[in-house]
């Protein structure tokens, strides 16, 4: 019966053409605009690593101490920034528990560097290896430095995909070298090419090319930290912001079961109580990276509001595809009261024409689809300061696909159930 | 023109509720739409033309980057020097993250009337003469100030006077991060890190030097006439002296165009969606006004016959259209009011005009609808009257 009422439909759609691709370009322009919205607001905070809930941000849990009700929700993310990171000491005592399988430090700064006689301006991340296997950052050439590596800070750098095309023209540079302060650096690995995205472990949220370098080179580096927050106050030089409490690192963990989770949630406690006071509040804090990310990344207030207002015009389209459905099934009601009075019944009408509805809405979506991936590569080029590359994912692809659906049931549903209530003697009087 | 009474209209939309109250709800969500986005845009771009409070066209951030051998002391006086010395500089000091630098961070600030957000720019004394910070109150900050480690001296902003409530010269505050505070000297104008910080005019400026570090950064203010050419002259007199360093010279108009053209982009998106929205609200008009055209034939051959003229039936369509406009627009102003009390917490420093966009977004829909109807109204003028007579 499914395939009859298809049919059906699909033979209604061809015998008005315009009529029927006016529907889908209506609901298609509004459906477009909502995927536009949700790509560049999901843009923000969308990464793909989840490693099965192993992964967990570790900071102390503390909070500004100001009250950020009513505050923008801008302005609470800055505002808990600098609670999100950790100093240099208490990174390195919390990285060494025994429950921790991996762990990376990490923090970015700014280097300049040079190979080939150029000279160019990176974000230096500053991590350890485990940085990449946390990450599963993939490489196109080469990999990580090796351990005795870090624990020598032997020179060795890994370069990603935009730094290598500055410096080396995009060639296999692995076993190269590029110059920091005039001594050479080896390269031991190159990144693949990456979609432009919010990195969980960036807290500079930065698109600038990128070096990254073993976490100890910082201090013979002189390198500071782009985001610091100060807890204290210390002399002036690299040893002393070492052994401040000034937090600027970002401490990631891997925690492989529940009972490591649990040992290691209670190490963070008391470590916090003994820094924080039993008084307080603070417990130390593990977040997994999707929960860091929503809780961390600002996400501008025009995006927000934009993406309201996209959803208020799904739902116009949805009423105005409702009023041009009415409109069309109207015109075959003398068909339609002829089919009822032969038999057919109020359900087999409704859903042939629900279904009439939801095809539209399906056609619509694939065309929306298309209009937004294509937008979605304008507007990357018009709003040119922006944290990631908006691209459509897959889970913004399933998303539109649901809300398209979604509109067409809703817009169907009032004129199937006109059609299905309608007395059919009342159209075959008047054909 | 033969009358037609509001009652007349009334009554052929009761007799047709479904579909004069999707076109009401229709144009009613599309003006909303309209006049959000258009309202939208414009905040966006108040916010971005926020004055700084300093001359960003004149002001530059000179990074220099080098190995951090020797003394930092040393190697800032000297740099202090030859940025001072370069040509067209009228004022310069040391800066720990420049204006626009958008990594700063907010500190908990502890006042006598309890914890506030706040911000702060640290740099040698001569900082507030780069970024021509006069003084309501109080004095100015000294070289000796940097080297204070009992209550360091401070300047505030007269935001963050305002916001302690009292004369605040003398007052003590303190923070996690910057320490035990005191306030010697009110800055008078309202100076922002950034565009898009909110409360930013709250600022401390704290006196210091720089540390250890390979990358120092220096605010220049320039003469007007040397802006242009500040930076090439610049960067090539303080390679010739020490060509083995990185050097990065950065007008911070120029990072602030960054966001300009960011809200440009805003507006071609904004625009084509009230284009669109536009666009659906007309055919769907015209699609039912097109429906009601051939559903009220008989109607209109009566009216005809009965002595109405063609431009009767076109005119009362169009009246008809407009008075469901009307209501819809009327729904959307209650729909505005309720998006703003939803969207207080997710706007944020955003200034939402929609009252003032909503007239704009009204006469558009006005207009669109009044054109919708127009074909079928003069599709309905040319039904004759021997239709009337017609029973099927």
């Amino acid at each position: 019966m499914l395939f009859f009422h298809l049919r059906r439909a699909v033979r209604s759609l061809r015998r008005t053409p315009v009529m029927s691709a006016v529907m889908i370009v209506d609901m298609a322009l509004g459906l477009a605009v909502w995927t536009i919205a949700y790509t560049a607001v999901s843009s923000h905070t969308r990464d793909p690593i989840d490693a099965g809930g192993r992964i967990f941000h570790v900071d102390w849990g503390t909070d500004p101490g100001v009250e950020l009700r009513g505050v923008d929700r801008y302005q609470q993310v800055l505002a808990q920034a600098p609670h999100m990171l950790v100093s240099y000491r208490d990174a390195a005592l919390l990285s060494r528990h025994e429950a921790v399988s991996r762990s990376a430090k990490t923090f970015t700064s700014r280097l300049a560097v040079s190979a080939q006689q150029r000279q160019v301006e990176t974000a230096a991340r500053f991590c350890t290896r485990d940085l990449f296997t946390l990450f599963e950052l993939p490489f196109r050439h080469g990999g990580a430095w090796d351990a005795a590596g870090e624990r020598a800070l032997a020179p060795e750098v890994v370069l990603d995909d935009a730094s290598n095309r500055l410096l080396f023209g995009g060639a296999n540079s692995v076993g190269r070298i590029v110059e920091i302060d005039g001594q050479g650096y080896r390269v031991t690995g190159v990144l693949a090419a990456m979609p432009e995205r919010v990195r969980a472990y960036d807290f500079a949220l930065t698109t600038a090319p990128a070096i990254y370098l073993p976490f100890e080179l910082f201090v013979p580096l002189g390198a500071r930290p782009d985001y610091l927050a100060r807890r204290s106050l210390h002399g002036a030089s690299m040893a002393e912001l070492v052994i401040s409490d000034d937090a600027f690192v970002q401490l990631w963990v891997q925690l492989d079961s529940a009972a490591q989770r649990a040992r290691f949630e209670a190490f963070l406690e008391s470590e916090a109580r003994k820094r924080h006071g039993a008084h307080r509040a603070a417990r130390g804090r593990l977040q997994p990276v999707a929960s860091w990310m929503a809780a961390s990344v600002p996400v501008p207030s025009g995006f927000l509001v934009f993406q309201v207002c996209a959803f208020i015009a799904l739902l116009a389209c949805s009423v105005n595809l409702s009023r041009l459905l009415i409109v069309k099934f109207q015109a075959r009601a003398p068909e339609l009261a002829l089919q009822r009075a032969v038999g057919a019944t109020r359900a087999s009408v409704f859903a042939q024409h629900m279904l009439e509805a939801v095809l539209v809405a399906l056609l619509a979506t694939e065309l929306a689809l298309a209009i937004a991936a294509l937008s979605l590569v304008g507007i990357n080029a018009i709003v040119p300061d922006r944290p990631a590359y908006f691209v459509l994912d897959l889970e913004g692809v399933w998303l539109a696909c649901a809300m398209g659906l979604g509109a067409g049931v809703l817009a169907g549903v009032l004129p199937a159930l006109r059609m299905c209530q309608a007395a059919p003697a009342t159209f075959l009087r008047s054909s | 023109m033969m009358r037609v009474g509001i009652s007349q209209i009334a009554s052929s939309m009761r007799h047709r509720k479904s579909a004069y109250a999707s076109l009401v709800l229709e144009v009613a969500l599309g003006c909303t739409v309209v006049a959000y986005v258009l309202a939208l845009g414009n905040g966006l771009r108040s916010v971005a033309d926020q004055p700084l409070g300093f001359d960003a066209s004149r002001t530059f951030a000179v990074a220099i980057e080098e190995p951090p051998r020797g003394a930092h002391e040393q190697r800032y006086r000297r740099e202090l020097a030859e940025v001072r010395a370069l040509p067209g500089v009228e004022a310069a000091a040391w800066v720990e993250l420049a204006p626009l630098s958008r990594c700063e961070l907010p500190e908990t600030l502890t006042t006598g009337d309890g914890p506030r957000l706040t911000w702060s720019l640290r740099g040698d004394e001569q900082l507030p003469n780069v970024l021509g910070a006069e003084l309501s109150a109080g004095r100015a900050l000294t070289a000796a100030d940097a080297a204070q480690t009992g209550p360091i001296p401070v300047l505030i902003s007269s935001a963050l006077a305002d916001g302690l409530g009292r004369s605040p010269l003398g007052a003590r505050l303190s923070s996690p991060g910057l320490g035990s505070l005191s306030v010697v000297g009110v800055v008078a104008r309202q100076i922002r890190l950034g565009p898009f910080f909110a409360g930013a005019t709250e600022l401390v400026i704290m006196p210091g030097h720089p540390g250890q570090a390979r990358r120092n950064t220096y605010l220049v203010r320039a003469r007007p006439e040397a802006s242009n050419g500040f930076a090439r002259a610049a960067d090539a007199r303080l390679r010739a002296a020490r060509p083995e360093r990185w050097l990065s010279i950065t007008r911070l108009s120029d990072a602030r165009d960054l966001i300009v053209r960011n809200i440009a982009g805003a507006d071609i998106i904004i625009l084509i969606t009230v284009l669109g929205m536009l666009l659906v609200v007309l055919v769907g008009s015209l699609g039912m006004s097109s429906s009601l055209v051939v559903e009220r034939a008989r109607q209109i051959g009566i009216r005809r016959a009965l002595g109405a003229r063609r431009s009767d039936i076109i005119g009362y369509f169009m009246l008809e259209n407009l008075f469901a406009t009307a209501l819809g627009l009327l729904l959307s102003a209650g729909i505005c009011a309720l998006l703003d009390q939803l969207l207080v917490d997710v706007r944020g420093p955003l200034i939402i005009e929609w009252r003032k966009y909503l007239p704009i977004s009204a006469a558009l829909f006005l207009l669109s609808g009044q054109v919708a109807v127009l074909l079928p109204a003069r599709r309905a003028a040319h039904v004759a009257p021997s239709v009337a007579t017609r029973t099927a």
